[in-house]
C-alpha cells in the first residue's frame, strides 16, 4: 500500500509538472522556484516531525481524496469551454506539495550528521531546478491536454484502489 | 490666514509641545533605570522591595538573559560567578562608552570585576551598601545610584550614608537588633520574656550572611519553633574564625546549621564533637515547590553539593528541605517555609534531644534487621548478625535498657528469630500458613492500620498501594481483616524484618527498587514502629535493607517519598559496613540515617602463596634464564589449570614462550597476594590475635613494599618498569616488608622504625573499632552524636579507622581530582594498547560502569576514563573544581577519539548527577571536533546513533538531540537493573533474550542532560551498547570481586549480554583495578574471576576460615555459588568450563576433608540447600555438563536435606516448580515422592511459568520506511517518468 501511495503522488506531482508545463514560461519557472522554496521549508519544519507521523498522514484517506480532486479538475480542464479554460488555466496543481513532504523525510534520514538549514536549502534549489528542467522537458515535449488527461484519469482509477484498500 | 495655514500651524504647535515634553520628561522626569545583573533570587527580591521611588525603576536579570546594557541608566552586577559572553561585553562596552556607571559587587578578587564611570569614592559606598544588605541600604543605595548617574532628574535624589551593620553578630526574630555577643542577646531574650531557664542553647547559623532583613521567613519560623519547643535559640551571622568564636562562646547544646559548605574547619568540628554538640544540618532550596517535589528533577550541582554533599563531612544531621522559594502576588521569589518539612525536623530534633534527658530503661528502641524469605538467615554485608545483634542486646541491657525475656543462649535467641521473625515470600503459601498458626506473630486489625495509614501517609500515596495490592490487610500473611506482622519484643526493644517491598511479578524489581509500590505488609511494621510502639529511636542492623531504595527523589525527600515517611521522624540509626560508602550515602540521604560503621570481616592469608612458591621460583628461573624454561613448567602450569585460565595453549609438549611465562607469573603473583577475608565480623568482638596481624599486613604492607622502592627508585637501583610492575613490586619488596611489620607488631613501640609505626597505628585502630562500633551507637541513642569519617575498604583507605562512626562521600564537584585524573588516564590508555596489542586496531567503543563506591574511593577516577577515551580533559578554577571542559588536541592524543557508553547504578546518578552531565557535554565536544589527524569515533558514533533513531521513528531534530546521549541507568528514583531477579527466576525464562529484553526496558533510563532526565528510550540503549568492544567494571575494594557481589555481574555480564544478543559478538570485559593505589591497572575479568575462584571458594584455607562463622557466614558460600550460575547466564566466558566440576568435588564430594555437610546441617542447611540447588539448577540448564553420577549425587543430598529440614523456601529453591521436577527426576521413586512432599509443604501449587513482566517503557513503534521500499518507490520513480516520457515523445513527433 506505501508503494501504491508512493505511485500515486508521483502521478500526481506528474499531473501538475505537465499542467505548469501548459502555462507561460515565467509562470510555470516562477511556480518551480516556489515550490523550491516551500520544499526548503518543508524540509525544516520536518526535522521535528517523526517518519511514522509523516507517514500515517501522507499514505491516510485524506491524501487521495486531495488526488481525486485534484484530478477531476485536471480532467475537467482537459474538457473545458473557454470560459472555464480560462479559469482553470492558471491553476498550477498543488498536490505536488504532498510530494515534497516525503521527499524532505527522506532527505533528512540520508544525510544524518548534517545541519537542518544547510539541508533544506539544499533541497530547496535542488527542487527548484528539477521542477524547472521536468516542465521544461514537458514543453519540449508538447506535453497538452492528452497527456494530462491521462496521467489524471491513471491518478484517479489509483486512488480508488487505495482507497479501497485502507 | 487660511484655515490650512491656520491648522498647520496648531499641529505644528502641537508637535513642538510634545517635542519639548518628551524633552523635559526625558532630561526631568523619566525614571532612573537601573539594571541589576546576576542576583540570587533572593537578593533580587530584597533589592526591588527595597525600591519606594516611584522614579527608580529597578530590573533584575540572570546574567545569561542580561542584554542591550546601554538602554539602562545604570548597572549594578554581583559579580559572583559571573560570566558574560562577548556579545553582553560589547553591549557592556558600548555602556561604558556612553558614560553609564558600571559597578561590580563582588568579595573574591578573582571573580568578574568591570567599573566604569565611577570614581573610587562612588565605587567605596556603593560596595558598602552592598556589603551591608537591609532595609535602608538598599533603599538608599538606590538613591544614591540615581544621583550620579541621572543627576539633572527631578525627585528622590536625597539618600542616607550606608549603614554597617555589625559584620559579625547575633540577631533575632526583630528587625534591626543586633548584638555582639551571647550575653547582650541573652539579656533581650530575658527581657522579651522568651528566655528557658534551665533550657538547651542552640546555635543557630544560616549559611549565608544574607538576607538578615525580610525574605527570610524561614528562618525567622524555624527560630520560633525552636523558642516555643523550649530551647534558647542564638541566631547568629558571621564567617570565617569568628565563626568557631561566636560559636565557642554561646556554648550551646546543639548546633542548628542551614549549610552553605562546611560549618567550619576541623578544629571547631572536632570541638564541637568533643562536647557531645550535635549537628543538625536542615537546608532551604533555591527551587520553587513544584521543582523540588518533582522527582525528575533532582538535587545536583553546586545545590547538593552545598546542602548536603560538604555538610555531610562535618557529621551533619537531619537533611531535611525546610523552605523552597517560590513567586510572590508580585512576583518576586520568597523563600517559603514547609511546614510539613519544619514539622519534620522539629519532631526529629526534639527526639534526638530528648534522648539525653530519658532514661535508658524508659527508652524504646525499634531495631529492624534483615532476611530473604524462608529459612535464610539474616543478612548483613560482611557482618555475622544473630551474635552481633545478640551482643548489642546485651550491651543495652547492661547499659540499662530494658531487655527483659531476652534469652539467655544465643541459640535459643536464633530459634526465636527464625520462628517469630520470618520473612515471607508470597509464592509460599503453606509456609505462611504456618507462620500464622505458630509463629504468635502480632496482628493488626484494619481499622487501626488504615489509621496509622491516614496519619502517616498522604492519601494519594494510600490509594497507590490499594490501587496495586488491593485494601488492607491485603495478601501476605492476611487473615479476615487483620494482617500478620513478625517482631519479637524485648521490654522496650522491638525487634522486626524488614518484609519483601513488592510482592508477585512486582518482586521482580527488588530490592534496590523500581519504581513500584511498597505493599501492606511492607508498611505495616513501620507504622507499628510509629504509632503502636512508638520507639524513641529507630535502628536499621547491617548493610543493606532497601527501605532507602524504595521510590523517590535522590535527596531532600517530603511526604511523598516512602522512605522518608516510613522512617517517619524517629532518629534514626544504622550499623554499616565502612566498605560501602556507596550505598551508606543513600541511606542517609533518604532515610536520614546516622551511620555507624563496622569492620569489614579481617583479612586473612589465603595460602596461596605457600601453595604456588615453588612454582614461581621456577617460573622466575625460567624468565631470567632460558635454559631453565623446560617442559616441566609448562606441565605444571597445565596441571594446576592455569592455561585455561589464560588462555595458553594445552599442548603437552614444549614449553611456554617467555611473554607466556611472564603472564603466567603475573596471574600467579595475583593469586598469591590476593586479599581474601575470613569469617563474618562479629561485632564487638576483636579480631583474634593472628587476624589482627593479617589484616594489619593487607593494609600497611603494600604501602611500607612501594615506599621502598620508589627510594630504591629515587637512587636509581631500579628503572621506572620495575616501579610500575606489580610482579616485581610483589618479589623483591613485599616478603620483606611484611616480616619487618610482623616484627614491628611484636616489639615495644618506642623499637618500632618511624616507616613502620603506621602498621602498629592501625593494629591499634583495629583494636579500638571493636569496642568502638556498639559504644557509638549506644552513645547517640543517648544523644551523643556520631564523629563523622570517611567511607570504604580500610586496606585502600586506612582512615576509616576506627570504625563506628558516620560515613561521609567527596564533593563530586571537584572530580576528577589530580590524582584521579592521572589514575583514570592511565587506565584508558592501557585499555586502548591492550585491545590494540591484541586486535592491531583501536576499539571503537568501549562501555563503561559506573557505581558510587568506586567512584568516591577513586574520586572520580572512573569519569576521568570515559573523559580521557573521548579525548577531553577537565578544566579547572582556582579552587581545584572542575568548571568546564576542553578538547585535547588531535595531536596530543595521538590516537582516535573514542566513543564510549556508560551504565550508572541509581546510587551514583544520585551522588553525581553533575558528573554524567558532564560526560554527556564531554560527547558533544568530542563529536563536533573539527582539527581530527585520527579517525574520530566519537563523531561516527553520533551520526549512526542519529541515524539509527530516524529509522526507529524518531524526528530528525529529537533524533539528533539523543545522538550525543550515552549515560543510561535503570528508572528514575530506582535502583535496580532488574537483572538479579530475572536471573535468578530461571524456572520462569527459557531464552536469554528475555532477559535482554528486560535489560534494556529496565536500563534505559536517560541521565545525559536536563532536558532528558530520566526519559526512557529503549532503542537508543540499544543503539548505544551496539558495537561495544570492550567493557569496564571499576573495581576499588578488597572486600568483594566478581563471585562473591552480585551487582558485578548484573552490570557487566548483564551489559556483555546485550551487546552479544544485539551484535552477535561478545565484546571483551576487563576490570579497572584500583585497589592498588599505586599502581591502578587492567585485568581480564575472566582473569579476575579465575583468581577469586582459586582464592576463595575453591581454596580449602578461605572455606576452613569461613567455616569458623554462623549462619550469615554460610550464606555467603549460597551467594557465591548464585553469582557464578548469574555469571553462566550472562556471560560464561567469563568462568573457567570445568568450574562446577571442581564445586562439586569440594562441597559434594568433600574432597579436602572440610566436614561440609556436618558443618551446614549444624548453622544453616539452607545455605547448603540453595548451593546444590544452584548447581542443580546449572545442570538443568545445560551450563553444567556433569555426568550422571555426579547430577544425582548432587540432587541425593539437595533432597535429603530438604526432607530432613524442610524446604527452606528460599526464592531460588522455593519459586522453581521446574527445578523441583528436574531434581525429583533425579531421584529414586521413593526418596522423589518424599522430596516432592517436602517441597509442597512450603510451597503452594507450583504456578505454570509466566512470562517476565517487561518494563514496557515508551518503545518507539518501527519505521515504516524499509529499504526494500525505497528501491521499489526509485525503479517505479525513474520507470513513470521515462515512460511518459517516451509517450509524450512520440506525441510530438505524432503533432509535428
Amino acid at each position: 500500500m506505501i508503494v501504491a501511495s508512493v505511485v500515486l503522488l508521483i502521478l500526481a506531482a506528474l499531473c501538475d509538472i505537465i499542467k505548469m508545463s501548459m502555462m507561460s514560461r515565467i509562470f510555470a519557472y516562477s511556480m518551480c522556484v516556489c515550490w523550491g522554496i516551500i520544499a526548503a521549508i518543508i524540509t525544516y519544519q520536518s526535522c521535528t516531525v517523526s517518519s511514522n507521523d509523516i507517514s500515517f498522514r501522507i499514505y491516510g484517506k485524506d491524501i487521495i481524496i486531495a488526488v481525486f480532486l485534484e484530478s477531476f479538475v485536471f480532467i475537467r480542464f482537459c474538457f473545458a469551454e473557454k470560459r472555464l479554460n480560462n479559469i482553470l488555466k492558471y491553476y498550477p496543481g498543488l498536490v505536488i506539495a504532498l510530494s515534497l513532504i516525503p521527499l524532505a523525510s527522506e532527505c533528512l534520514r540520508l544525510f544524518p550528521g548534517k545541519d537542518f538549514t544547510m539541508l533544506s536549502i539544499a533541497v530547496g534549489i535542488s527542487t527548484g531546478i528539477i521542477l524547472i528542467l521536468l516542465t521544461a522537458l514537458a514543453r519540449y515535449l508538447y506535453a497538452g491536454k492528452d497527456a494530462l488527461y491521462q496521467c489524471a484519469l491513471i491518478s484517479f482509477f489509483i486512488g480508488i484502489i487505495i482507497y479501497g484498500m485502507i | 490666514m487660511s484655515k490650512i495655514k491656520k491648522a498647520s500651524v496648531i499641529v505644528c504647535a502641537i508637535l513642538l509641545a510634545a517635542v519639548a515634553g518628551a524633552c523635559v520628561y526625558h532630561t526631568f522626569l523619566k525614571p532612573t533605570k537601573i539594571l541589576v545583573v546576576n542576583p540570587l533570587p533572593a537578593q533580587a527580591a530584597e533589592i526591588s522591595l527595597n525600591n519606594d521611588s516611584r522614579h527608580i525603576k529597578v530590573i533584575c536579570e540572570s546574567m545569561e538573559d542580561a542584554r542591550n546594557f546601554d538602554d539602562y541608566d545604570a548597572i549594578l552586577m554581583y559579580g559572583r560567578g559571573l560570566y558574560l559572553d562577548s556579545l553582553q561585553m560589547r553591549s557592556l562596552e558600548k555602556a561604558s562608552a556612553k558614560g553609564i556607571p558600571v559597578f561590580t559587587n563582588t568579595l573574591r578578587n578573582f571573580s568578574f570585576v568591570v567599573n566604569s564611570n565611577l570614581d573610587s569614592l562612588q565605587q567605596n559606598r556603593l560596595q558598602e551598601y552592598f556589603s551591608n544588605p537591609c532595609h535602608s541600604n538598599y533603599r538608599n543605595m538606590l538613591r544614591y545610584v540615581r544621583s550620579f548617574a541621572t543627576p539633572g532628574r527631578l525627585g528622590d535624589m536625597d539618600y542616607e550614608l550606608p549603614f554597617r551593620l555589625p559584620s559579625d553578630m547575633f540577631y533575632h526574630l526583630e528587625e534591626g537588633r543586633y548584638f555582639e555577643n551571647p550575653e547582650g542577646l541573652t539579656d533581650y531574650l530575658k527581657a522579651k520574656g522568651i528566655f528557658h531557664d534551665g533550657g538547651d542553647n542552640i546555635a543557630f547559623i544560616s549559611g549565608v550572611t544574607f538576607p538578615v532583613e525580610s525574605n527570610r521567613a524561614h528562618v525567622d519560623t524555624l527560630i520560633s519553633r525552636l523558642t516555643n519547643a523550649g530551647y534558647n535559640v542564638y541566631p547568629l551571622s558571621c564567617t570565617g574564625k569568628n565563626r568557631a568564636k561566636f560559636i565557642k562562646e554561646i556554648s550551646p547544646d546543639a548546633i542548628v546549621y542551614l549549610p552553605m559548605g562546611r560549618l567550619g574547619n576541623d578544629s571547631l568540628i572536632n570541638w564541637a564533637y568533643d562536647r557531645h554538640i550535635p549537628l543538625f544540618m536542615p537546608f532551604p532550596l533555591i527551587q520553587s515547590h513544584e521543582e523540588w517535589l518533582d522527582v525528575n528533577n533532582p538535587m545536583g550541582g553546586g545545590t547538593l553539593n552545598a546542602r548536603i554533599v560538604v555538610p555531610e563531612i562535618d557529621g551533619g544531621m537531619t537533611p531535611l528541605c525546610i523552605s523552597t522559594q517560590n513567586p510572590d502576588s508580585k512576583g518576586y521569589l520568597m523563600y517559603t517555609p514547609e511546614r510539613e518539612r519544619i514539622d519534620a525536623f522539629m519532631e526529629q530534633f526534639i527526639r534526638f534531644m530528648n534522648l539525653r534527658h530519658t532514661n535508658n530503661s524508659d527508652k524504646k528502641i525499634a531495631i529492624g534487621y534483615f532476611k530473604s524469605p524462608g529459612k535464610d538467615a539474616l543478612l548483613a554485608s560482611g557482618m555475622e548478625v544473630v551474635p552481633s545483634l545478640y551482643k548489642f542486646l546485651k550491651t543495652l541491657s547492661e547499659r540499662g535498657y530494658d531487655v527483659s525475656g531476652l534469652p539467655a543462649s544465643i541459640e535459643e535467641f536464633k530459634n526465636q528469630l527464625m520462628i517469630k521473625g520470618a520473612v515471607m515470600g508470597d509464592y509460599a503459601e503453606e509456609a505462611q500458613e504456618r507462620f500464622m498458626n505458630e509463629a504468635s506473630p502480632l496482628w493488626i486489625k484494619r481499622d487501626v492500620y488504615e489509621k496509622w495509614a491516614e496519619e502517616v501517609l498522604l492519601p494519594e500515596k494510600y490509594s497507590e498501594i490499594e490501587k496495586q495490592y488491593g485494601k488492607a490487610p491485603g495478601k501476605l500473611l492476611a487473615r479476615g481483616d487483620s494482617i500478620a506482622i513478625a517482631v519479637l519484643q524485648y521490654g522496650n526493644v522491638l525487634l522486626f524484618p524488614q518484609p519483601r517491598p513488592a510482592l508477585e511479578d512486582n518482586d521482580f524489581k527488588l530490592v534496590h527498587g523500581v519504581d513500584v509500590v511498597p505493599p501492606h505488609s511492607y508498611v505495616a511494621p513501620y507504622l507499628y514502629m510509629q504509632k503502636g510502639f512508638d520507639a524513641d529511636a529507630l535502628i536499621h542492623f547491617g548493610t543493606h535493607g532497601n527501605l532507602e531504595f524504595t521510590p523517590g527523589k535522590n535527596a531532600g525527600l517530603s511526604q511523598a517519598d516512602w522512605a522518608e515517611v516510613l522512617v517517619g521522624n524517629r532518629p534514626h540509626f544504622y550499623f554499616y559496613t565502612t566498605g560501602n560508602v556507596g550505598e551508606a550515602i543513600i541511606a542517609k540521604r533518604r532515610s536520614h540515617a546516622v551511620i555507624v560503621t563496622h569492620l569489614t570481616p579481617p583479612y586473612v592469608e589465603s595460602g596461596m602463596r605457600a601453595k604456588y612458591c615453588g612454582l614461581i621460583e621456577n617460573i622466575h628461573d625460567a624468565i631470567s634464564d632460558p635454559h631453565k624454561n623446560t617442559n616441566d613448567i609448562k606441565r605444571k602450569i597445565q596441571t594446576l589449570g592455569f592455561h585455561r585460565d589464560l588462555g595458553l595453549d594445552s599442548l603437552e609438549t614444549g614449553t611456554y614462550t617467555l611473554e607466556e611465562l611472564k603472564k603466567v607469573d603475573a596471574f600467579v603473583e595475583e593469586l598469591a597476594n590476593e586479599k581474601i577475608t575470613g569469617a563474618y565480623y562479629v561485632m564487638g568482638k576483636p579480631y583474634s590475635d593472628r587476624d589482627m596481624e593479617t589484616s594489619v599486613l593487607a593494609i600497611a604492607s603494600d604501602k611500607v613494599a612501594y615506599n621502598r622502592a620508589r627510594n630504591d627508585f629515587d637512587l636509581g637501583k631500579i628503572r621506572k618498569e620495575d616501579l610500575q610492575d606489580f610482579s616485581y613490586i610483589s618479589h623483591h619488596y613485599l616478603p620483606k616488608a611484611r616480616t619487618d611489620i610482623i616484627e614491628a607488631l611484636k616489639a615495644p613501640g618506642h623499637l618500632v622504625s618511624e616507616e613502620l609505626m603506621e602498621a602498629v597505628t592501625y593494629r591499634d585502630l583495629l583494636k579500638e573499632s571493636a569496642g568502638a562500633e556498639i559504644r557509638s551507637m549506644l552513645d547517640v541513642l543517648d544523644g551523643i552524636p556520631v564523629k563523622p569519617a570517611p567511607g570504604g575498604d580500610p586496606v585502600l583507605n586506612p582512615n576509616v579507622l576506627p570504625t563506628g562512626r558516620n560515613m561521609f562521600s567527596i564533593n563530586a564537584e571537584s572530580t576528577p581530582g589530580e590524582k584521579a585524573w592521572n589514575d583514570g588516564v592511565a587506565l584508558a590508555e592501557q585499555t586502548l594498547a591492550n585491545y590494540l596489542r591484541q586486535h592491531g586496531e583501536y576499539p571503537r567503543k568501549v562501555s563503561y560502569t559506573f557505581w558510587a563506591g568506586e567512584f568516591i574511593s577513586s574520586q572520580g577516577a572512573t569519569i576521568a576514563q570515559a573523559l580521557r577515551m573521548l579525548g577531553v580533559e577537565p578544566v579547572r578554577d582556582e579552587q581545584g573544581r572542575v568548571m568546564d571542559l576542553k578538547l585535547t588536541p588531535s595531536d596530543e592524543l595521538g590516537r582516535p577519539r573514542i566513543n564510549i557508553l556508560v551504565q550508572v547504578s541509581g546510587q551514583l546518578r544520585d551522588i553525581a548527577s553533575s558528573r554524567l552531565k558532564m560526560i554527556t557535554d564531554a560527547v558533544r565536544l568530542a563529536s563536533e571536533s573539527d582539527d581530527d589527524i585520527y579517525p574520530n569515533y566519537v563523531a561516527e558514533g553520533t551520526i549512526a546513533q542519529e541515524k539509527d533513531m530516524v529509522e526507529k521513528g524518531e524526528s530528525p531534530k529529537r533524533a539528533r538531540e539523543l545522538s550525543t546521549m550515552r549515560v543510561f541507568g535503570p528508572v528514575n528514583s530506582g535502583y535496580s537493573t532488574g537483572m538479579l531477579r530475572y536471573t535468578e527466576s530461571s524456572g520462569e525464562w527459557d531464552d536469554r533474550k528475555e532477559l535482554v529484553e528486560g535489560y534494556l526496558n529496565n536500563m534505559c533510563a536517560l541521565y545525559g542532560d536536563e532536558d532528558n532526565w530520566g526519559i526512557m528510550n529503549r532503542d537508543l540503549l540499544a543503539a548505544g551498547i551496539s558495537g561495544t568492544d570492550v567493557i569496564v567494571q571499576p573495581r576499588q575494594s578488597n572486600t568483594w570481586g566478581p563471585i562473591s557481589l552480585d551487582h558485578v555481574y548484573e552490570f557487566t555480564g548483564a551489559l556483555s549480554m546485550a551487546t552479544k544478543e544485539l551484535d552477535g559478538k561478545e565484546p571483551e570485559a576487563v576490570m579497572a583495578d584500583y585497589r592498588n593505589p599505586y599502581i591502578p591497572r587492567l585485568q581480564d575479568t575472566k582473569e579476575a574471576v579465575a583468581i577469586e575462584t582459586r582464592a576463595t571458594i575453591l581454596n580449602p584455607v578461605f572455606i576452613k576460615e569461613r567455616m569458623k562463622g554462623d549462619a550469615t557466614t554460610a550464606q555467603m558460600f549460597g551467594e557465591i555459588f548464585r553469582n557464578i550460575f548469574g555469571w553462566n547466564v550472562t556471560r560464561p566466558s567469563a568462568l573457567t568450563e570445568n568450574i562446577y566440576d571442581d564445586l562439586y568435588d569440594t562441597y559434594i564430594v568433600d574432597k579436602y576433608g572440610l566436614g561440609i555437610e556436618e558443618y551446614f546441617e549444624r548453622v544453616n542447611p539452607a545455605a547448603l540447600q540453595e548451593m546444590t540447588a544452584t548447581m542443580l539448577e546449572s545442570a538443568r540448564k545445560g551450563f553444567w555438563k556433569g555426568s550422571d553420577a555426579q547430577i544425582d549425587a548432587t540432587a541425593k543430598l539437595h533432597a535429603e536435606l530438604t526432607v530432613k529440614n524442610d524446604a527452606p523456601c528460599t526464592e531460588f529453591v522455593c519459586a522453581n516448580s521446574k527445578l523441583t521436577d528436574y531434581v525429583a527426576s533425579r531421584l529414586q521413586r521413593d526418596d522423589s515422592n518424599e522430596y516432592r512432599e517436602a517441597m509442597a509443604k512450603a510451597t503452594s501449587e507450583p504456578k505454570g511459568a509466566k512470562v517476565l513482566k517487561e518494563e514496557k517503557m515508551s518503545m518507539l513503534s518501527k519505521a515504516i520506511s524499509d529499504s526494500d521500499y525505497k528501491w521499489i518507490i526509485t525503479v517505479l520513480t525513474i520507470a513513470l517518468i521515462a515512460g511518459l516520457g517516451i509517450l509524450l515523445y512520440r506525441g510530438r513527433k505524432d503533432r509535428r
